[in-house]
């Protein structure tokens, strides 16, 4: 039988030295790598197609969950982080399991067991992951960044600098800057963690960035048109029209 | 302390004690030296005093729009001078009025046209009596006011060393250093030991220092030390720091862990988020009557913006106000991919 090929990620020489240690006794695993940045992360997912991830949370530029939306087919994630408040949100990203620091021996060899079981029979606790992801739509904080990648490129978009957001089918393309960047999201999900004070929803399809707003013109008997600053036009259905009204009246 | 809560709480009951005290007196002058009938006295008395109270309400609005701390002297003087003298001619001539109203005897008005000086030197004696009441009163009132201030001002201070000394104890620090810990036991066993005295020392200064006390800066650096001690284990090349401290600035006094959140923010802003290395520094040297702090680190200036800046810089400065009672001692400026606090702390040494 072939071994499980695994990686580790995490930031910190020591945690990924412990972690070593404790896997090199379960003669089914194999390390095929470790990585000390989600950048280094994305690419040697890619490189080294593991079958489980040991990935901390917290890590420079990229967070351990930033790092999990720019990967199309994860690999079975376990989370190793000394954070206990991220539990929710760990499990909502398909982790099989969650690793608090420092931890024993004992308790990686019953996350490893249901690493396993996932990797042999292929299902996930979907079920339990859906009920999980409405939690925690229910009380989620705002974002400050969006990460997405860009050809081999990974990059980061504070939300200050996003001009608009567009659904195209199951993804949402984010116009800012610097161009524009398709992200796995719905627009539900954006409007849900996007600041409200800042972006509105003028169309089913369209969230746009109040500071972008250069003009409303009214087209029909009840059809509008936004400009943005950097000369976009965009189409304001009736609702949006008053939520915009809303908005600038306050 | 008693009595002065209850002129707190009615303080027009006392007030009415002054004039009704006055009008039972003038009654009783007269029966007694039988000046006038009992009749006539006791109605005389009770309209005296009742409007001698009514009159004398309007002194309190003279008092509380004439306050000597924003009027000179003289404009002070001159109106309660023609405050009196209206008040005065105007209670004397509206209670002569109501009680012939009430009285048409011939000797009552004989009386009260003899008596007519004597009344309005009353009414001038008794706006003195209560002008001077009322200041008081005000005097009392606004220094009352200020203990109540002082009382949460301090109140403030406590709870702000009790955030700073809850932010002291970051539990994401504590099991990070655990785990580094339970990864040396097994690599390098002496690295652990060493690592378990300093996480105790560092452990063991921020739990003993419960009060807003001032320690010496040695004493602060060496806790400091101890801080980046442990991170510099668990980070290893990515991290350097050095001090520079003045021998004369190490007994200034400084209040007990001011420093450790600034260099937690370094840590947790410029190492955390960094991929190249990450140098910090505090410069401590004597300006005057001041000793002056200087912290750098350098930080990526790619790294994306992380919820949470901020928070633990401006406890700090808040701090630093309550302690000192001054805005300008912390300064944050942000160059060429470099974070500089400079923090001026008036000296103060022990003897």
């Amino acid at each position: 039988m072939n071994k499980i090929k695994v990686l580790i990620i995490d930031d910190e020489q020591l945690a990924r030295d412990l972690l070593k240690n404790y896997l090199s006794k379960d003669s089914r695993l194999e390390i095929v790598g470790e990585c000390s940045n989600g950048f280094e992360g994305v690419l040697a997912i890619q490189e080294l197609k593991p079958d489980l991830v040991f990935l901390d949370i917290q890590m420079p530029k990229i967070t351990g969950f930033e790092m999990l939306e720019l990967l199309t087919d994860p690999p079975v994630i376990i989370f190793s982080t000394a954070y206990e408040e991220f539990a929710i949100r760990a499990f909502e990203a398909n982790a099989v399991d969650y690793l608090l620091k420092p931890y024993p021996f004992e308790r990686v060899q019953v996350a490893i067991e249901k690493a396993l079981k996932q990797i042999h029979s292929g299902a996930g606790n979907k079920e339990e992951l859906e009920n999980l992801s409405q939690m925690h739509d229910e009380n989620s904080e705002l974002l400050t960044r969006i990460v997405v990648k860009s050809g081999s490129k990974i990059k980061i978009i504070p939300v200050e600098t996003v001009d608009y957001l567009e659904s195209e089918d199951d993804f949402v393309m984010i116009y800012c800057k610097e161009g524009h960047f398709l992200k796995q999201k719905t627009m539900k999900y954006f409007e849900n963690h996007l600041d409200p004070k800042k972006f509105i929803r003028i169309h089913r399809s369209c969230l746009v960035n109040s500071a972008q707003i250069a003009e409303i013109q009214q087209y029909g008997k009840e059809s509008w048109m936004l400009l943005t600053k950097n000369g976009a036009k965009l189409k304001i259905s009736k609702s949006g029209y008053l939520a915009l009204k809303v908005f600038l009246a306050t | 302390m008693e009595k002065a809560s209850i002129i707190n709480k009615y303080p027009l009951v006392f007030y009415w004690i002054v004039p009704v005290t006055l009008g039972i007196i003038q009654a009783s002058f007269n029966i007694y030296f039988e000046i006038l009938p009992v009749g006539i006295s006791v109605v005389d008395g009770t309209v005296f005093g009742f409007l001698l109270g009514a009159f004398g309400m309007a002194i309190w609005f003279v008092v509380r729009y004439n306050s000597p701390d924003d009027k000179p002297f003289a404009q002070l003087l001159s109106s309660h001078l023609a405050a009196s003298i209206i008040l005065s001619l105007a209670w004397v001539y509206c209670s002569a009025f109501i009680a012939r109203s009430l009285l048409a005897s011939p000797e009552y008005i004989i009386y009260q046209v003899n008596n007519l000086p004597n009344r309005i030197f009353i009414g001038f004696i008794f706006y003195t009596l209560m002008a001077t009441v009322f200041y008081l009163y005000i005097f009392y009132r606004k220094n009352k006011e200020k203990i109540d201030r002082e009382v949460v001002l301090k109140q403030e201070v406590r709870e702000a060393v009790l955030r700073a000394l809850k932010s002291q104890i970051n539990p994401h620090f504590l099991f990070n250093s655990l785990n580094s810990i339970a990864s040396l036991t097994l690599t390098n066993p002496e690295k652990a030991h060493e690592m378990v005295i300093a996480l105790s020392d560092f452990m063991r200064y921020s739990l003993r220092k419960q009060h807003n006390e001032m320690v010496a800066l040695n004493e602060e650096i060496n806790h400091i030390r101890l801080y980046l001690q442990i991170e510099k284990i668990r980070f290893g090349d990515k991290m350097a720091y050095s001090f520079h401290v003045e021998p004369d600035c190490l007994d200034c006094q400084i209040p007990t862990l001011l420093l450790q959140p600034l260099f937690e923010n370094a840590v947790k802003y410029g190492v955390y988020e960094a991929s190249e290395q990450v140098d910090i520094s505090l410069v401590a040297r004597k300006e005057g009557d001041h000793t002056v702090l200087v912290l750098t680190n350098n930080f990526d200036k790619e790294a994306a913006p992380v919820k949470g800046e901020g928070i633990g810089l401006k406890n700090v400065q808040e701090r630093l106000r309550l302690v000192y009672n001054s805005n300008n001692l912390m300064e944050i400026k942000e160059e060429e991919g470099r974070f500089v606090i400079t923090i001026y702390l008036p000296c103060e040494k022990k003897q």
